[in-house]
This record gives C-alpha cells, structure tokens and sequence, in this order.
C-alpha cells in the first residue's frame, strides 16, 4: 500500500470516518512501519493542537464597551426601525396631524403644553406610592403604576432600596420581579446579587435566582454556588440555584 | 435571539456575551490582528441588530452570525486587504500563549498558526469553522455554499497540506 493512501486513511481515521475494522487494519499497518508510524505521530498531534485549542481572549473588556454602545443606540435603533417599517402611517398620521392642527388651532398647542407635567406626574405619583404606608399601595406602585413610568436610574434606585429594605416580602417580590427585567443593566445586576445574599424569603429569593440565571457569569456562579453549598438555604431555593447552574 | 428580533435589541447584550469569544477568535485566526478582531467583532453584533428580522427561529443561531462574520470579513476584504501573516502579532500571540499552557505547547500552537497563516485564506476559514469552532459539515457547506462532500474532501486535503506546511516549512526553518 502507498505512502499516500496510508496517509489518506489516516487523516479519515482522525476524522472518524472509518469502521472498527478498518481502523483495526489500519493500526496493524502503522505498526508494522516506522515511517508510517512517524506519519501517524505528526497527524495525532496535529489533531490534538487544534482539538485543545481555547480561545483567546481580546486584551479589553469588550462585553462592556458593547452594552456602553448599545445603551447609545438602543433608542436609536428602535426608532429607526419604527420608521421604516411605518412609514406609510407617519405619512397619515402627519396628515391627520396637519388637519387637526388647522381644525383645533390653539387648542391642540394646550394638549401638547400637558403632556411633558403628565409624565412628571406619573413619575412622582409612581414615588410617591412607593413611599406609602399599605404594602398593598406599594404592590400596586411596582406592578401598576412602574409601567407608566420611563425607566431611568433614578426609578431603578428606587426598586433596589425597596428590595434592600422593604419589610413586606410580598413588596420585595414585586420588586425583584420587576428589576429582574432590567438583568442587563451592570448596578441592577450588582444589587440583586446583593440582596440574593441579604435576603431571609424563599420567593423573593426564587424571584433574584430567575432574574439573574438568565445572564449567569462568573459572579452570579459564585453565588448561586454558595447557595447549593449552604445547608440553611430551602431545598427549592437550592434546586432553582442548582438548575440556573447546570443551565450555565 | 428571539427577543432581540422582535425589537428589544437591549437583550442582544446577552447574546454578544456568551457568542463575542467565537467570533473574536475567528476572526484573529483569520487576520492575527487583535485590533482589527475587536473591531470586526463589534461590527459582527452591530449587524446582527441592523439585520435581526433576517433571522429565523429555527435556524442555528451560531452558524447564522458566523455567516455575518464571513459577510462582514468579506467587506473588509475588498475595502483593505486584510493582513496575513503579521510577524509582530504572531510574537504577541505566542506571549500570550505562554501563560495558559507551558513553553513546550506555546511553541507548538504558534507553529501551527504560522502554518495556517500559509494556507489560502479560503483553506484557513475551512479550517477554523469545520476544525476550531466544531461546526458540523452541512452547517460549514451552508455558510460557504458548498456541498458536504465537497467540504470532507477539502478538509481531507486541508489536513495534509497543513501537515506538510507544518513538518517540512515550518519546524524545518526552526
């Protein structure tokens, strides 16, 4: 047999193309001949080089200067593509606008002139319930009244003091929950790591463990480690920590 | 991805996270300039928002923002031609190299990085996608568009001609 086919076979032979038999055959071949021996030795490590390769990793953070750009673009790019796929109703919609604009007249500058106190409103009544005494009024600021807010740091801030503190777990839940969208967000993520360690209720901490298993990284690991590890913890909160790592 | 292609491309930070290692790696594979990996990988994920309605659920999601990574390897091609084989980066390579495995296994993956950096560049791309990122044979013949026993028979020859590149060029010049 040529150098040539044994070399064929082999390269097949570490592609995992041949039968037992075949690959019986083969190791008898090799055996039998130093040089195809030597052939064989090359390619193996050839295949182990590349097989154990591991990445490489970019000398920055790129991950952070991903999420610093997308917070950038995010509002961008959604109206963009709001734009482009509405185009023919923002073409109605400034008609309709033009025709109002001459029907009303003033009274259409008026409504304009309440929206930007309407969303201050919402803003402070959002606040102002959180601050409220009933749970039940606090339940209904997080779950209700937080959709009408616009997100920014400061609600956000908000939320996480009403975790870290609240006394009604049924509070906290809410505003675990709620957080838990925003996972994405670095200081959010941060604090409900935080309060995943503080926390004495099992739901609230079931609520931290959902939020967080959908970006586990080697923090959020750590902790839910911790938490598998920890004999006082419930057995489902130590299941949900488990499943999020076995996910990761 | 499916939330990302219904408009909330804020989730597409979850995303880049788990799937920027591939395609930074593919793409210092390719050019061995980790300047031009980094950016190329931002471009990779800026696309992948810009074009997200293009996606399917049940498409691989890993093979579909390879296939990105081709498109945009490929625009760069023809605007600049890309660099290969950079003496410079292939030091910073094997320095690098250096702390995760010892001297002996550094200077053995260097090597075959200076044999690949001799392949043709279509052979090199075969090579990491089929080879180094572990995609399946018919998810390869998608993203080049090529049949599957088109692609096996160019591995094979692949796999032969960096093993003569690697033994009788490279080890031989050191």
């Amino acid at each position: 047999m040529s150098t040539e086919l044994i070399e064929a076979k082999i390269v097949a032979c570490f592609e995992g193309e041949l039968t037992t038999t075949e690959r019986s055959q083969l190791i008898d071949q090799v055996s039998a001949n130093e040089a195809y021996q030597q052939l064989w030795r090359e390619y193996e490590e050839m295949y182990e080089l590349i097989s154990g390769d591991i990445y490489e990793l970019p000398e920055s953070n790129l991950t952070q200067e991903y999420d610093g750009w997308l917070d950038g673009q995010a509002k961008d790019t959604v109206s963009t593509e709001t734009k482009d796929s509405k185009n023919q109703l923002k073409k109605l919609v400034w008609f309709l606008g033009l025709c109002l604009l001459a029907l009303l007249g003033y009274n259409l500058s008026s409504v304009f002139k309440t929206e930007q106190p309407q969303m201050q409103f919402a803003q402070s009544t959002f606040q102002n319930d959180l601050l409220g005494d009933s749970p039940s009024d606090r339940i209904k600021a997080i779950r209700v009244n937080y959709n009408q807010v616009e997100e920014n740091q400061e609600v956000f801030n908000l939320l996480c003091r009403v975790l870290r503190n609240d006394q009604s777990s049924n509070v906290r839940l809410a505003a675990a929950e709620s957080l838990g969208k925003y996972v994405y967000n670095e200081n959010v993520r941060i604090e409900l790591i935080r309060a995943l360690e503080n926390e004495n209720d099992g739901f609230v901490k079931l609520a931290i463990i959902n939020a967080l298993g959908t970006r586990v990284d080697a923090e959020v690991k750590k902790t839910l480690e911790d938490l598998v590890s920890d004999e006082t913890q419930q057995k489902f909160v130590k299941d949900e920590a488990y499943s999020k790592l076995i996910q990761y | 991805m499916g939330l990302v292609s219904k408009g909330d491309i804020k989730k597409s930070s979850v995303l880049f996270e788990r799937y920027h290692l591939p395609i930074y790696n593919y793409f210092l594979k390719m050019s061995r300039d980790s300047a031009l990996a980094k950016d190329m990988t931002q471009n990779v994920f800026e696309k992948m928002i810009k074009y997200h309605t293009s996606y399917k659920n049940n498409k691989n999601f890993k093979g579909w923002l390879f296939t990105i990574a081709r498109n945009v390897k490929i625009d760069h091609h023809r605007s600049q031609k890309m660099k290969y084989t950079d003496d410079t980066a292939l030091k910073n390579t094997a320095a690098k190299t250096c702390i995760q495995g010892d001297l002996e296994k550094s200077e053995k993956r260097d090597q075959l990085f200076q044999a690949m950096d001799r392949l043709k560049a279509d052979e090199k791309e075969l090579l990491i996608l089929a080879k180094f990122e572990k995609f399946k044979y018919s998810e390869v013949s998608e993203m080049l568009g090529l049949s599957e026993s088109a692609i096996k028979v160019k591995i094979h020859r692949v796999m032969k001609k960096l093993r003569t590149i690697l033994i009788k060029e490279i080890r031989y010049e050191h």
